[in-house]
């Protein structure tokens, strides 16, 4: 019983271990206090191709506990985003220049209408897992805060329909490295993505580009 | 009858009619009468059901449809976000410009959520009418399959707790997430999921390509004029008032009136044109014929008449007639003229020979041609295509006015003789000779071509042979189609019934072997909005049955972590639904949704009385047809009346076959079947000579080389019969013939040249065949009853 509790606590070490800052910070503009803001998003930037693993949270108006999803993440710059859940269904979600698409164990691929309120969250991480500030700034109201080594950036769209669909998206974490992506609507209706274990400048095979981009 | 009375009479005759059928035109309302819409070359109560919905779909909101690709240029280093702006606003001027017109009844950009929103309203609204009824019976089947010993009541409210905690673990859930505590049964989530295909249609994602694409409906019909011209000019409008926003903006735009306008133009050049060249050809041929040019012109009314009886009988006879009746018809003149020229060049026997006495002897071949002719192609009159039969009527009327207008006109002409050059009198060549025998070899040749070229035709048409190709249009038209990103992957079928229940129905049958048939593709259709009928009946029954649902669905899903308590939305609008008094009538459940589907989405269903049909868009290719009893078409229209064609083609040839027959009988009886049968072998065998040369080179043949070879056979038939009177009275074949074939063969060598690819087929087969008959008449010529064969000499000479 104690082996069984001891393994419990460690695999919730990762998610233990970091706690996102608690409020939005002032709006960063050009040229406004943005200057600060550079070295960190050049630098995530730059970190190439990432694959991380990640357990996703949902939490509904109507549900009294989250829903827990697990899987793994792939960012490539040039192929796009995968978001390729395992449990508890096995489903991949691409977002890409194309639009969204989702695939399904059977490896049968579906577009997804081009309307924000459908395509949902995958398709609003795209860019902002690009971290570049200029574009950024033209399509969200970007908010930055910092203490110590945690920071958090919240990102309001500029487009009211996508606000209303997403919320507001929130990315923390320490020092150069993001450890939790939120949507916000309200405190009971959100979701939490808290990356796990995470590899930057990976080359991915043809195989894993096959499986899970398109 | 004095000859002086005579012409008075003659001349009183030929006034009245001519003056009654000009009366007659000149009070026709030309733009109702002559039609130019292709779907008015098939009949009005055309039996096959594909081409009953084409009928429908040419008239309703579908056809109406106009998109538009706006291309606005990006300034030198124009940030997006600013171009961005100004390209929205010069395409809201655009669409402002169209809006204001009262030709253009609903604009809206393409990819514009409003439809989709105000149908998924609608939808959710009427989630337990439209959705409950075939959720219910499927939970029953399933119910009924598991043998489970709890009420059906409990086992359902356990399922649709755990089905809805099933649900949160995907990816769509988040969307739905506000909907889901007014519809745990997942009625609309689960539909959206069904109907992806239908979602935006027209648009696939990463389509547009940089261009701002807009979809309008017109208020007027797109193959009428009147609704052609108002839209041309708003669109023009807008365009305009949208280069005033931005400079430099491009538009590409696409629709069926664009199309039908541009044929229309193009027929209407065509017919000018083609009628003007076979005019001057004709009298090119008989300038270089005959001695005295003007006499020539003693001919022209005789055409006139005949195109005038024909235009009066037809337009008398039809409702409606396709104006390609009149392009082919105008090539009336070369046969019609064949009676004048066997009239006027026939020299009298004896000087001061009166003209009724000429006509005496010459008017047994002149009916037993026409009228043969005539019976051959009045019974295209009993074909199924309005086509074949406005052009049987046209000939035939044409045909009796040509004789009639030929024997009045020469009978008020003092010298109803015109003589010919030498070379049109050349005796013909001689069997016995040298040259003769190697002419001989010449007609076995053609023998074999007739005999072997036949068994290589093939046979196959295509209705965009009915009108000339518009390159220009073409182009843009498949441009704008690339930028919306047509899907040649996709199949869209169409499943129509007399009413909403019958067409679902129907399209129950057409998912069924859809699934059956293509078992790894999807298919969506509106259609499926609507519960099947058995569903729907069976709804007041099993609505009493779930009399407890509500309170055993709030303890399952507290069973199953959720906050019941958040599901009062649901609640609240089941036990509405439960106690209503009355339920809407099944037509009106599908009127009701047929209303709220605007813009492109209108384009999925129609609920018109009398006539309802679903669209059902699949991932599969086109090609597979679905069985008779789903009532439904590939909506790529083109094969489904290319079918249709080759069907008419069949109907035709059983028609002239039995015109052909009725043809050589009738000659059997008038010359006794020896003389019968040499006469009706001429033309058979050009044809067969004819066909055979098509078969040798490859020509792929259609409905209207037949018609063309119908014609050409009545035609050669009066050479024969010509010939062969001569022939009796110990004369060569009348220079009338060389003559008269010629002006037919240039006359149809100029529809030849047309550039409607069917007009093309009947003028190449009509002079192909007369051309042959000609050198068989010169190279195999009748035997002569009176031995010592002699000129026609005209009198006095």
């Amino acid at each position: 019983m104690r082996r069984l509790f001891l393994i419990l606590c460690l695999s919730a070490l990762p998610l233990a271990g970091f706690e996102p800052l608690p409020a939005p910070g002032p709006i960063i503009v050009p040229g406004g206090g943005d200057a600060a803001w550079q070295p960190l998003f050049v630098t995530l930037a730059a970190q190439g191709p990432i694959w991380s693993t990640f357990t996703e949270c949902r939490w509904f108006l109507f549900r009294k506990t989250p829903v827990i999803l697990k899987g793994e993440l792939r960012f490539s710059p040039t192929r796009g985003l995968s978001l390729h859940y395992q449990e508890p269904e096995v489903r991949t979600i691409i977002a890409d220049e194309k639009g969204l698409a989702m695939r399904d164990a059977g490896g049968r691929t579906h577009e997804v209408p081009s309307d924000p309120r459908v395509t949902g969250p995958t398709a609003a991480l795209l860019p902002i897992m690009r971290f570049d500030l200029r574009a950024l700034e033209e399509r969200f109201e970007v908010h930055a805060a910092r203490s110590g080594p945690a920071w958090r950036l919240d990102f309001v769209s500029r487009d009211p329909v996508l606000v209303r669909a997403l919320g507001t998206v929130i990315v923390s974490g320490e020092d150069l490295s993001v450890h939790q992506l939120e949507f916000r609507h309200s405190p009971k209706e959100r979701v939490e993505i808290q990356i796990g274990e995470v590899r930057t400048g990976v080359n991915f095979t043809p195989e894993e580009e096959r499986r899970f981009f398109r | 009858m004095h000859a002086s009375r005579q012409k008075l009479y003659a001349r009183l005759l030929l006034g009245l009619g001519v003056t009654l059928g000009l009366v007659w035109l000149a009070r026709l309302d030309y733009a109702r009468k002559i039609s130019t819409d292709l779907l008015d070359l098939v009949p009005a109560d055309e039996r096959s059901p594909e081409l009953a919905l084409v009928r429908t779909l040419s008239g309703e909101r579908q056809a109406r449809v106009a998109v538009f690709a706006l291309k606005v240029p990006a300034g030198p280093a124009e940030p997006p976000a600013i171009f961005a702006e100004r390209r929205a606003r010069v395409a809201e001027v655009f669409m402002g410009a169209l809006r204001r017109s009262p030709a253009i009844a609903e604009v809206m950009p393409m990819g514009d959520p409003a439809a989709r929103d105000a149908l998924g309203r609608h939808v959710f609204q009427q989630r337990f009418d439209l959705l409950l009824p075939g959720w219910l019976a499927v939970r029953a089947r399933e119910y009924r399959a598991s043998r489970a010993s709890g009420s059906w009541s409990q086992w359902l409210a356990e399922r649709t707790a755990s089905d809805l905690e099933n649900y949160l673990v995907r990816p769509e859930a988040l969307a739905f997430q506000s909907l889901l505590m007014a519809d745990p049964l997942l009625l609309v989530p689960d539909f959206a999921e069904k109907v992806q295909g239908f979602g935006d249609p027209g648009v696939r994602p990463g389509g547009q390509k940089g261009a701002v694409l807009i979809w309008a409906r017109t208020a007027g019909a797109p193959l009428r004029e009147e609704g052609q011209e108002p839209v041309f000019a708003a669109v023009q409008g807008a365009w305009t008032a949208a280069r005033s926003a931005g400079p430099g903006t491009d538009l590409r735009w696409t629709a069926i009136g664009r199309f039908a306008a541009e044929s229309r133009r193009r027929i209407e050049r065509e017919m000018s044109v083609l009628n003007l060249i076979s005019l001057l050809a004709v009298l090119a041929v008989a300038a270089v014929s005959v001695r005295h040019v003007f006499k020539a012109l003693h001919l022209a009314p005789v055409i006139f008449c005949a195109l005038l009886g024909a235009w009066v009988t037809t337009t008398m006879v039809f409702a409606r007639v396709h104006v390609l009746v009149f392009v082919v018809g105008s090539l009336l003149g070369g046969v019609a003229v064949d009676y004048g020229f066997y009239l006027y060049l026939q020299p009298p026997r004896r000087p001061g020979e009166p003209y009724r006495e000429k006509v005496g002897r010459l008017l047994k071949p002149l009916l037993a041609s026409a009228l043969t002719t005539v019976i051959g192609f009045s019974l295209l009159f009993f074909s199924e295509l309005p086509l074949i039969r406005q052009l049987g009527v046209f000939v035939s009327a044409g045909l009796l006015c040509a004789l009639a207008a030929a024997l009045l006109w020469f009978a008020q002409v003092d010298e109803p003789y015109l003589e010919t050059r030498a070379f049109i009198r050349f005796p013909g060549v001689d069997g016995a000779s040298g040259r003769g025998r190697w002419l001989r070899w010449l007609v076995a040749a053609g023998a074999l071509v007739a005999l072997v070229g036949p068994w290589r035709l093939h046979w196959h048409d295509d209705i965009r042979e009915l009108e000339i190709p518009a390159p220009a249009l073409r182009a843009e038209d498949a441009e704008v189609r690339s930028l919306l990103g047509e899907n040649s992957a996709q199949t869209i079928y169409l499943t129509q019934g007399g009413t909403a229940a019958a067409a679902r129905t129907a399209l129950e049958r057409l998912l069924t072997w859809q699934a059956g048939a293509f078992p790894d593709s999807t298919a969506a259709s509106v259609g499926t909005l609507l519960p099947t009928v058995e569903e729907w009946s069976a709804i007041p029954e099993r609505a009493e049955a779930l009399a407890d649902f509500g309170p055993r669905l709030q303890a399952a899903l507290a069973r199953h972590g959720f906050a019941s308590e958040e599901f009062t939305p649901f609640f609240s609008a089941w036990d509405e639904w439960r106690q209503r008094p009355v339920r809407p009538g099944y037509e009106d459940l599908a009127k009701g949704l047929m209303s709220e589907l605007r813009g492109p989405l209108a384009l999925l269903m129609s609920a018109e009385p009398g006539a309802t049909w679903f669209a059902t868009v699949t991932n599969h290719p086109p090609g597979a047809t679905p069985p008779p009893e789903t009532a439904t078409v590939e909506a790529a229209q083109l094969q489904t009346l290319n079918r249709l064609f080759g069907r008419y083609r069949m109907s035709a040839l059983r028609l002239s076959a039995l015109g052909l027959g009725l043809v050589g009988l009738s000659v059997f009886v008038l010359y006794r079947p020896g003389r019968g049968l040499r006469i009706f072998a001429l033309p058979c065998g050009s044809c067969l000579f004819a066909f055979g040369v098509f078969g040798l080179t490859g020509q792929t043949m259609n409905l209207f080389h037949l018609l063309g070879a119908f014609l050409g056979v009545c035609l050669s038939h009066n050479y024969a019969i010509f010939s062969a009177e001569n022939a009796a009275r110990g004369e060569t074949p009348p220079p009338s013939i060389r003559l008269s074939a010629l002006c037919t063969a240039v006359s149809f060598g100029v529809l030849a040249l047309s550039h409607i690819p069917v007009v093309a087929a009947l003028g190449s087969t009509v002079a192909l065949i007369v051309l042959t008959a000609l050198v068989a008449v010169e190279l195999e010529p009748f035997p002569q009853s009176v031995p010592g064969a002699k000129l026609p000499v005209p009198a006095g000479k």
